[in-house]
């Protein structure tokens, strides 16, 4: 008797749809509050977001960002403060996407995005640049460095809505 | 290497013969039943039929390294079992691949301190590094595909 | 204890010093008040109110002394009506503090958000976030929220430069006058100011060029909050980035204790490098300053540009790279071909191991001549004997006291010293200042003696016979130093003048005490280690009169320092350049081996005062570069001469048992730490500023002969014929300037706008006499030299002589003084 409700079991499934997924040719949605690669971004006028402070670096648990700052002139500028990351790298072999740059973050510069798709074949190959890391410049700007004209820029860190 | 300086170019028969091996390799890589930390974890429901692994023919675990042809290293490799992943990689037959899955295995991630190899890479060639804590069952889907075409690169003049 | 009062602090009895500062009294009793104006080293002005507390005193009975108890048998306290600022406040006996009251907390909040008013809310991009005070105060004490509308904040200028090193932040800055106390009370440099009133009020600078002081760095230091920024260090990195290394200044013979702050660095290849150098507390040595040359002057050890990177030697006139194995079997074949004919000349700059080494090199080679570099100030024998006691400490001089400083340019020469002389004046003390010609001391000193350069030698003739008073009252004093120079002397002179000075203070019975005796303005960090490990500018002399077949110059830049030294090195056969720089290889020289500066490895420098003082490895060398020490040690090795030595702690044992004046000093010895007052450096940078606390250790006095009851003698004084200009000619006086274009300051390219155009200062009426006006180019004849420099007629020379500071330009100036032709070019 057990036999038969095993197999009236089996053939119960046998009609079903398959529930795999036929990765890598379809992909399931991925829930908005996915932690994928990282992105830097920029202002809609095509400066940088990021200020160079480092917190991202001081709040990563796994010590995979690597910032140096440097001073913006209005020569040469990148971002709309004083400070910009020279030097801008993360070690995504490193990084555990735990989002806490996103979050120790001041201007929104760092963002996780949902690109998941991170295989090496050698360990160089995983530390993401600055280069690799800045989304596009907006259409109809310039990207940075850009020259600016003396005095638009005159804060340290760009004057925000909500500062908290 | 040997082949082609035994027999010279053999041009249209070793290509040939490359698509058919390398066709077999891909088709049939079994990986070793093993797994170390959290990743495990990821890599069982790769295994599980959301993901299938059997659609790229690795549905068969091996319990033993004789079988194997792929090791998948799956968490952080302590010092101490560090022997013992050199190992059942040294006891795995050639052809073999490695994947180094997740950061622990692969750098150290956020076990940066004495107890723990600082990439698994220190102790075992590695193929392909899957970045990720733990990686999603996509993420190690991309790496074995990555590995796969890996493999589809390989020449017979470079091992035979 | 007589001297200690009782006071209450949180209903805690304590006994503290009589008459300390409160905010110190509580700070040592462990409860820390918190204060942004008030610093320990510097008088209280009570502007930040930040140090309120609730202040009383125990009643007493006025007739009979006894304290008035209340009804429950408690003592009675009379209460202040309203809050008092604890730092304007000495302790008394009796008196009541409470700093943990509700009053007290809403009082600290109200002085924060009162200050974070207009403070903008950049510390993310702040260099001193992470180590600032009105941050951590804030945190500690501030209020949660703000009420303040942000866009209403005020907004001012962000980057002020106040000079070409220091820039001011505006909005950032809170008006605690500290920077503006600092160079007052402190460096004597009065160059900051405050200017306007109220919301605008600003710090300014009112010296041409700005912020014109030597100690414009430890202002960055003190400020409580990121409105000060150095050049050097400004977005360099993120304080808690840095990994601190205890280090030494090579600089200068104060021999301050610095802090090497290292983060590795994508432009210099991922290796680590020194962000900046940060004051690390020796109470007795560089309290908790240092100058600017120690601050910014460190470039040269990341610069792969000008330095040596590998070994060179000469095959048939052809200067090759070449291995250290190549380049060592060559030195040592050329070595064993001088039969004996060895001499070596070391810098200033070589630590106690590399001396100790090359000693050990030359003399198993059947040399004898050590000489050291620069030969221009003798007399370290002397300041062996009767140098200032074990436990001297300039800060402690004060009234009753006299400092004599003769020959020397001190803020030029040694501003540390210089910086704490100046407050020895201030608490008091008698500064004398004898020198051909006026100098900054001047400003500083009781008494001003200025005397012809050609009778230098014979200053102490000159301030016994013609100045009795002052000399009486220098050799009446409770304490006396006496800081020798040897500007305007030669070597001979500067013997006599260091034998008169030795024997003045024999005389008046000051030496083997603390706080007493000799000292000596040597150039470069080493100048007394050259001497204990035998070194001497005698030797120098020597070497020069008989050049030796081979010749060792080690860390010495000989064509730069001297223009006589083309000429003798060519007598020389093989020289053996050690050097940190890829500078035009001396002519003729054999082989030149790459060594390293002294964050690249461990050692040990003595200091002007015969501190033994240990630095510790910071990074990694540059090129193949090894330590002098280790360069030696296997050039000895392949010689035949001992075994390889693996560290720099083995060879200052082997100093210690060979040496006697370093009897007992090890590394451990030297890495040894006391808690010092005032406590900085901790979490509450508040306090004391973002010196560093001492962890590397506080170094060991090597005693006098004159310490501990030794008997020393007075030697005769041989005063050498004095150095007359005839026919025209005019003295020529080379000077130092703590700012020039020395190797090792070249690479420190912000200071470089402040180094001085190659001048001569010129008296008025020599100037009148030969036709030339201030800003004129004139060409200087001297010591085989031909100098053509800007002639300054701004009253710096005397009359009959031209001061040269050395170094300004690429043609060297004379070492010495000498007589030479001054023209209009």
């Amino acid at each position: 008797m057990n036999v038969l409700r095993g197999f009236a079991t089996t053939f119960k499934h046998i009609l079903e749809e398959p529930v795999t997924i036929q990765y890598p040719e379809q992909s399931i949605e991925f829930q908005e509050r996915y932690k994928g690669r990282h992105e830097l971004h920029r202002y809609e006028n095509g400066l940088e977001k990021c200020i160079g402070c480092a917190l991202c670096a001081a709040a990563c648990p796994a010590d995979a960002i690597w910032v140096e700052a440097a001073e913006n002139t209005d020569e040469v500028r990148f971002s709309p403060g004083e400070r910009y990351a020279k030097t801008y790298e993360i070690n995504m072999m490193r990084c555990i996407y735990c989002g806490y740059c996103e979050d120790a973050c001041p201007t929104e510069a760092i963002v996780l995005g949902h690109e998941h798709r991170l295989s090496f074949t050698s360990r160089s190959e995983a530390i993401f640049t600055k280069d690799v890391l800045l989304v596009e410049a907006p259409e109809g700007t310039q990207a940075t460095p850009q020259r600016v004209r003396p005095g638009t820029f005159d804060r340290s860190i760009p004057d925000m809505e909500d500062p908290l | 290497m040997g082949v082609t300086s035994k027999l010279g170019n053999l041009g249209v028969v070793t290509t040939t013969l490359d698509t058919a091996i390398n066709w077999g390799r891909t088709g049939a890589m079994w990986p070793l039943l093993f797994g170390l930390a959290c990743c495990a974890i990821e890599y069982m429901s790769t295994q599980a039929s959301n993901y299938d692994l059997s659609r790229f023919g690795m549905e068969l675990n091996r319990a033993t390294p004789r079988q194997a042809d792929l090791l998948i290293v799956s968490g952080r490799v302590t010092r101490k079992m560090a022997p013992v992943v050199r190992q059942l990689y040294d006891q795995m037959a050639s052809p073999k691949w490695v994947i180094s899955m997740g950061d622990c295995a692969s750098c150290g991630g956020v076990y940066n301190n004495y107890a723990v190899v600082q990439g698994v890479d220190e102790i075992i060639p590695v193929d392909v590094y899957v970045a990720g804590c733990p990686p999603r069952p996509e993420q190690l889907l991309d790496g074995i595909v990555m590995l796969h075409e890996k493999v589809r690169r390989e020449t017979i003049k470079e091992w035979a | 204890m007589s001297d200690t009062v009782k006071i209450y602090i949180d209903d805690k009895a304590y006994d503290v010093p009589a008459g300390m500062n409160l905010v110190d009294a509580a700070k040592m009793a462990g409860n820390d008040i918190p204060v942004f104006c008030y610093h320990p080293k510097m008088e209280p002005v009570g502007m930040c109110r930040m140090c309120l507390v609730e202040m009383g005193s125990i009643q007493k009975d006025r007739a009979s002394g006894e304290v008035l108890l209340d009804d429950k048998g408690n003592p009675q306290i009379r209460w202040f009506p309203k809050l008092q600022t604890a730092c304007t406040t000495n302790v008394s006996d009796g008196l009541v503090i409470r700093t943990n009251t509700p009053q007290v907390d809403q009082a600290r909040e109200n002085v924060v958000e009162f200050l974070l008013t207009s403070h903008p809310l950049d510390c993310p991009i702040c260099d001193k976030g992470g180590e600032c005070p009105l941050q951590n105060l804030t945190m500690e004490h501030g209020p949660g929220s703000s009420r303040m509308v942000y866009s209403d904040k005020l907004k001012l200028d962000k980057h002020v430069p106040l000079g070409d090193l220091i820039f001011l932040d505006e909005e950032r800055c809170i008006q605690c006058a500290r920077c503006i106390r600092f160079q007052d009370e402190i460096a004597g440099d009065d160059v900051l100011a405050f200017h306007e009133r109220g919301r605008s009020l600003q710090i300014i600078t009112n010296s041409d060029p700005g912020f014109d002081s030597y100690f414009s760095g430890n202002t960055a230091d003190i400020c409580p909050v990121g409105a000060l920024t150095t050049a050097d260090f400004r977005f360099g990195a993120r304080p808690w980035e840095l990994t601190e290394v205890p280090s030494i200044c090579p600089h200068d013979a104060a021999g301050s204790n610095i802090s090497l702050s290292m983060r590795l660095d994508r432009d210099h290849g991922g290796r680590a490098i020194i962000k900046r150098v940060m004051p690390r507390q020796n109470e007795n040595v560089n309290e908790i300053w240092i100058s600017d040359k120690t601050r910014f002057g460190h470039h040269f050890t990341r610069d792969e540009h000008s330095r040596l990177l590998c070994p060179l030697v000469r095959r048939g006139g052809n200067f090759n790279e070449t291995e250290w194995k190549t380049a060592l079997e060559y030195a040592a074949n050329e070595l064993q071909l001088a039969g004996g004919s060895v001499a070596a000349i070391a810098g200033s700059g070589m630590s106690n191991e590399d001396l100790w080494e090359l000693r050990q090199l030359v003399t198993g080679l059947g040399g004898e001549r050590l000489g050291a570099w620069p030969p221009t100030h003798a007399g370290a024998d002397l300041v062996a004997q009767v140098g200032v006691g074990q436990g001297t400490n300039l800060g402690d001089l004060g009234k009753g006291d006299a400092v004599l400083i003769v020959a020397s340019d001190l803020e030029e020469e040694v501003p540390i010293w210089r910086l704490r002389i100046k407050q020895a004046h201030d608490r008091g003390a008698l500064v004398v200042v004898m020198n051909g010609r006026p100098t900054r001391m001047d400003d500083f000193a009781s008494t001003v003696i200025h005397y012809d350069y050609s009778k230098a030698a014979g200053a102490f003739d000159l301030l016994q016979k013609e100045h009795g008073d002052t000399a009486r009252q220098l050799t009446g004093a409770k304490n006396l130093v006496v800081i020798a120079g040897a500007e305007g002397v030669d070597l001979a002179g500067s013997r006599a003048l260091m034998q008169a000075a030795a024997n003045f203070l024999i005389e008046s019975g000051h030496v083997g005490k603390p706080n007493n005796g000799l000292m000596a303005t040597f150039p470069g960090a080493n100048g007394m280690g050259q001497y204990y490990l035998g070194f001497t500018p005698e030797a120098t002399q020597d070497i020069i009169a008989n050049p030796p077949k081979v010749l060792f110059i080690a860390q010495a830049d000989l064509l730069f320092d001297d223009p006589a030294a083309v000429s003798w090195l060519k007598q020389v056969e093989t020289i053996i350049q050690l050097t940190l720089f890829a500078e035009e290889p001396v002519p003729g020289v054999t082989a030149a081996l790459p060594i390293q500066s002294f964050a690249e490895r461990d050692g040990s420098f003595v200091n002007g005062e015969r501190r033994v003082q240990r630095f510790y490895t910071a990074q990694g060398p540059i090129g193949q570069a090894l330590p002098a020490w280790q360069v030696l040690n296997r050039l000895g090795v392949q010689l035949g001469l001992g075994r390889s030595k693996l560290s720099a702690s083995i060879l200052m044992n082997e100093i210690a048992q060979s040496i006697p004046a370093f009897a007992g000093i090890t590394y451990k010895a030297l890495a040894h730490v006391e808690p010092q007052f005032p406590l900085v450096g901790g979490d509450d940078v508040y306090y004391g500023g973002t010196a560093y606390r001492n962890k590397g250790g506080l170094g060991v006095q090597i005693p006098a002969a004159a310490d501990n009851g030794g008997a020393v003698t007075k030697g005769k004084v041989e005063k050498p014929a004095a150095i007359k200009a005839s026919g025209g000619q005019l003295l020529v006086v080379p000077a130092t300037r703590l700012y020039n274009r020395e190797r090792v300051f070249r690479s420190s390219e912000l200071v470089h706008p402040r180094v001085p155009d190659a001048y001569v200062a010129m008296n008025a009426a020599d100037a009148r006499k030969l036709g030339i006006e201030n800003g004129d180019m004139v060409s200087i004849s001297a010591g085989g030299s031909t100098l053509k420099v800007r002639a300054h007629v701004n009253g710096a020379a005397p009359q009959g002589a031209v001061i040269l500071p050395r170094h300004l330009s690429d043609t060297p100036a004379p070492l010495a003084i000498t007589a030479g032709e001054v023209s209009k070019a």
